[in-house]
């Protein structure tokens, strides 16, 4: 199985349930393949080399789902790029892997035209809204917008390569020990790791988990592989400096999940609502991303008798709780 | 007492010195939101709290760590004063 074949299947499946929602806005699992789809088309378009790596300089939303399945789907590999880099850190990532095209949000740019300048083989910018570069320096291409509820989602059989060893996508590290480095993995990889977390956190598509992390760590892109192969629904809220906003969305839309990395845990358990609201549709916590001292552990399961807490960094993986 | 202006003057030089550097000191606006802007982050937002608790003596509550009383200078100053005045 490739990655693809994950979103196929749950469109298939729960093609009308809710895939994503963020800002009160709600995409199906059809909605989110029909636009993938029409993305594909925009990069097919592009004449880029088979194999070609194309970013994704996105905030965590629809937008970037949409381009994530649209790049795997269109056998091309995925780099995702930390969008709070600054333009010489992703101008260094893009020249590193050769990347041709980006999917960036205009949320960033003013980052655009120092990033294009720092950089040779890169062919084209694919952006919701108008870049502003000049064309003789890039080729902007206007992102196609999200389809409406109406459209109809025509499932398209790709002829594809079924080597399931090849090249899905490329994760840079945070360069923390120095530069940062792409590492590479197949589709096997991360279909296999998806399915493994996918039935150790018994998830199903009456799932809902809220999302903080962003999608361009290799903890924020499990999320969303295990949710969308589960055809579960990601609540997107990128507003996590405001904890207490965190915990209206996980009440308002039922989430029954929640996956952090310590400091979020941390943060809510320190200065947030958290352990005083009630969460009756909560099923468990994760937290991966660095180890989480005993204390915050223990306050959390003390608060959360009845909720699961899966502990995902280091070798093991614990199950508390 | 400080007046208005000048606890505004002080909440601001506070969010320049500490989370800008050079030009960028002088580039927001009073109204610009921390988190549109990314001038704040999650942690960032902590340190501003522990700033105007022990510059003007009080607690911010839990259910008070909201945008309409953090997420700009404008928006910062207005709760202090509520809080204090």
């Amino acid at each position: 199985m490739k990655l693809p074949d994950l979103l196929a299947q749950a469109v298939e499946r729960y093609g009308s349930r809710i895939a994503i929602t963020h800002e009160n806005n709600h995409l199906s699992y059809e909605q989110l393949a029909a636009w993938a789809n029409n993305l594909s088309e925009q990069l097919r378009a592009l004449d880029l080399s088979s194999g070609a790596r194309i970013g994704l300089f996105l905030e965590n939303s629809s937008e970037y789902l949409a381009a994530f399945w649209a790049i795997c789907q269109s056998e091309f590999v995925i780099v995702p790029l930390d969008t709070s880099g600054s333009p010489e850190t992703i101008a260094s990532i893009i020249s590193d892997c050769d990347m041709e095209a980006i999917f960036a949000s205009p949320r960033f740019r003013r980052k655009f035209p120092d990033i294009i300048r720092r950089t040779k083989n890169l062919k084209a910018v694919i952006c919701s809204s108008p870049t502003g570069l000049e064309p003789d320096s890039i080729q902007s291409v206007l992102m196609a917008s999200m389809p409406s509820a109406t459209d109809i989602y025509a499932s398209k059989h790709h002829a594809r390569d079924d080597n399931t060893k090849s090249l899905a996508a490329i994760f840079y590290t945070s360069g923390s020990t120095g530069m940062s480095k792409g590492v590479m993995l197949s589709h096997e990889n991360l279909v296999t790791n998806t399915i493994a977390t996918l039935e150790y956190l018994d998830l199903t598509e009456n799932d809902s988990v809220m999302v903080v992390l962003p999608f361009y760590y290799i903890y924020g892109n499990s999320l969303l592989l295990t949710h969308i192969a589960a055809g579960a629904r990601l609540v997107i809220d990128n507003r996590f400096m405001y904890p207490e906003l965190i915990l209206d969305t996980m009440q308002n839309e039922k989430v029954t999940g929640f996956s952090g990395v310590p400091s979020n845990f941390t943060i809510m358990l320190g200065k947030s609502t958290l352990t005083e609201r009630e969460f009756p549709h909560l099923r468990y916590f994760t937290q991966a991303g660095g180890g989480m001292s005993p204390d915050t552990i223990r306050n959390l399961i003390e608060a959360f008798p009845d909720k699961q807490l899966f502990v995902m960094y280091g070798q093991l993986r614990r199950h508390l709780g | 007492m400080l007046t208005e202006t000048e606890m505004k003057q002080k909440i601001r030089d506070f969010i320049a010195e500490t989370f800008l550097i050079g030009d960028e000191q002088d580039s927001f606006e009073n109204t610009d939101s921390f988190m549109a802007t990314g001038i704040v982050d999650s942690t960032g937002i902590l340190e501003v709290v522990g700033f105007i608790e022990s510059e003007y003596e009080m607690t911010v509550e839990d259910d008070e760590m909201t945008p309409s009383n953090l997420d700009s200078v404008n928006n910062l100053t207005e709760f202090v004063i509520r809080k204090t005045g």
